[in-house]
């Protein structure tokens, strides 16, 4: 693999990942784009503390597997006020033959973010 | 050396004397010891009183303690220490038997501002059970349907009264509004016998609306609310956050608000055993092997069971097939000797978590837990569970009993399971009648103070804490006296 290739592959990487630093809007970008590529770790990475204290990361991957597919986002409205941030997103998931489900269905979630140690990340509790 | 032959002497003496008392004399005696710690830390507690109510011993240095009794009574033992909540449990005392009684005890309560004290309305909202089982998958059989049940009980703080008229008590799940997104339970319920709409439970009630005033009449409930562990966006949330909302029924205006957990998982770890490539269809082969069913062949035909088709089930109302075991006993009897059937299960502590949710979820993770206790100490282990369904006990409805190990004071209501048990021994004789235990100590294996982060959304928010509710100010407007309510 040449030196450019690894850069890019390094590049792409942390692009994926979840880092501090950034926007609610950049951290839902990567919440549902890693969700939307089924990169679920990514995904698990965008949690706060308090779920990576209850869930880890393979169960998570084990159970996100079990969810239906994620095929598009697209982020409604969001709302800062100082280190919480609340959004509205429009999912489309795509077919689920476990629930006999055949056709992509929308639906639209709402996101609560909190800022830990200067990076925002998804509150579930 | 001199004094090693005397202290050998003494010992052996001091061995004695309890066989010496018993030769000679008309009274016989048991022992009870243990171990004090703190709930929190761990560490071992010193200087800890325990009393019986007649004689006292004080903890040692490294927390232990005993007291020698006469047998054939029951004692309510009492732990007290500054900085401590005084705790009590019951023992009974056999002759020439030690009891072992430990204590985790929980540093006493703060003295916070309580945040209910600026409120006219406080709310006390719990799901019924720690944790309800649910399935990823119902394409091959259905032991448990998505099923939740919520309470509330609403205090007004202004008016001194528990108030159940006037109001209107809604519930929404924010992040759970559609539970047909991930799971395929709506697809199968006709063929196990639920004709419901989509996000509708087996008991006809959705995903939000509108409390019904419970049996007691004493608050309201939700019955049956079919979440799963799954938020819309897919996040696996075995803890997902309900709101209620308290209305004024003639205008409408919001009361108060608070947040509930409602525990949810499908953590039953069948792959712990049966862990080829498709579990559920290896447990459908292997039942068809041992029972001469055709679970399997039905299956692959697109038909499907539920367990309770044939094993009677009080979870559902169930009355099964005559001649079938209960579920519940087919489900222990017939596992009680394959707990360690693989490392994996054998591994996974307390075996209970290798059927019910479960190892990372933890129906178990209330008080108790923290106190060290485990499922079997109530329960018993697999062939307790066995023998006591064997010998009729009703599962679900007959259950172990707080009264076992508590203090009269603390037991449930006679005859009576502690999730539909109400309190009664208040000090104040206004209160009995009027609150349900799991109101202020939430529901059963979720007894606050838990394990779990996520549970404790009522005590935060009205009394400032993670306690069960103890203080009067939670209540009442004019009490700022703190003390026990038992």
């Amino acid at each position: 693999m040449s030196r450019l290739s690894l850069l890019t592959a390094a590049a792409a990487l942390a692009v994926t990942a979840c880092r501090g630093g950034d926007t609610p809007r950049a951290l839902l970008d990567r919440y549902f784009g890693t969700a939307a590529r089924q990169e679920y770790s990514a995904t698990y990475d965008c949690y706060d503390a308090a779920y990576h204290g209850k869930v880890t990361r393979e169960e998570y991957v084990r159970h996100r597997k079990e969810a239906s597919p994620l095929q598009s986002w697209r982020v409604l409205s969001v709302a800062q006020q100082g280190d919480r941030t609340t959004a509205d997103v429009q999912l489309v998931f795509g077919p689920l033959p476990k629930v006999g489900r055949t056709t992509p269905v929308s639906t639209v979630v709402h996101e609560d973010l909190v800022r830990e140690a200067g990076s925002w990340r998804i509150r579930v509790w | 050396m001199k004094i090693t032959r005397r202290f050998t002497l003494a010992l052996v003496l001091t061995s004695f004397l309890p066989l010496t008392a018993m030769a000679t004399g008309s009274t016989s005696y048991g022992y009870v010891t243990g171990t004090v710690k703190d709930i929190k830390t761990t560490g071992a507690l010193p200087g800890v009183t325990i009393t019986d109510g007649k004689q006292t011993v004080t903890t040692a240095s490294n927390g232990t303690y005993t007291l020698q009794e006469a047998a054939g009574s029951t004692y309510t033992l009492q732990a007290s220490s500054t900085g401590y909540v005084t705790t009590w449990q019951i023992t009974t005392v056999t002759a020439n038997v030690t009891n072992t009684v430990n204590w985790a005890l929980t540093q006493a309560y703060g003295t916070q501002v309580i945040p209910a004290g600026s409120m006219n309305y406080s709310v006390f909202a719990w799901n019924d059970l720690g944790m309800h089982c649910d399935q990823d998958d119902y394409s091959y059989f259905m032991v448990l349907p998505p099923y939740n049940t919520l309470h509330v009980q609403v205090m007004n703080r202004a008016g001194n009264a528990l108030q159940t008229s006037g109001i209107q008590v809604s519930y929404a799940f924010p992040k759970k509004t559609n539970s047909t997104l991930h799971t395929n339970f709506w697809t199968y319920a006709p063929q196990y016998g639920f004709n419901v709409a989509p996000n509708v439970g087996i008991s006809g009630t959705p995903l939000a609306g509108n409390m019904a005033l419970d049996s007691n009449g004493l608050g309201f409930v939700a019955v049956g609310i079919p979440i799963t562990p799954y938020d819309d966006d897919g996040t696996w949330d075995p803890y997902g956050a309900a709101n209620i909302t308290v209305t004024d029924s003639s205008s409408g205006a919001v009361l108060q608000t608070a947040s509930v957990i409602a525990p949810v998982s499908t953590e039953m770890m069948c792959v712990n055993c049966h862990s080829t490539s498709n579990p559920q269809l290896d447990i459908l082969q292997k039942h068809d092997a041992h029972n001469g069913t055709t679970l399997a062949s039905d299956q692959s035909k697109g038909i499907v069971h539920a367990c309770a088709q044939c094993h009677s089930d009080n979870a559902l109302g169930a009355p099964g097939q005559p001649g079938v075991e209960s579920l519940s006993l087919a489900m222990h009897n017939f596992h009680k000797d394959k707990m360690t059937y693989t490392s994996t299960a054998a591994n996974t502590t307390p075996d209970c978590y290798n059927c019910h949710p479960g190892p990372k979820t933890q129906c178990m993770r209330g008080i108790m837990f923290r106190a060290g206790k485990s499922c079997h100490d109530c329960h018993g282990d697999m062939y307790g569970m066995t023998s006591s369904l064997q010998g009729g006990r009703q599962a679900w409805l007959q259950e172990p009993k707080c009264g076992s190990c508590h203090d009269a004071k603390h037991a449930e209501n006679s005859n009576t399971l502690f999730r539909n048990s109400i309190f009664q021994n208040a000090p104040n004789g206004k209160m009995g009648g009027k609150f349900y235990c799991e109101a202020c100590h939430n529901g059963t294996h979720g007894e606050f103070t838990t394990a779990n982060a996520a549970d404790p959304t009522i005590p935060q928010k009205f009394q400032g804490d993670t306690y069960w509710i103890w203080n009067c100010t939670v209540c009442h407007n004019n009490k700022n006296v703190q003390q026990m309510h038992h």
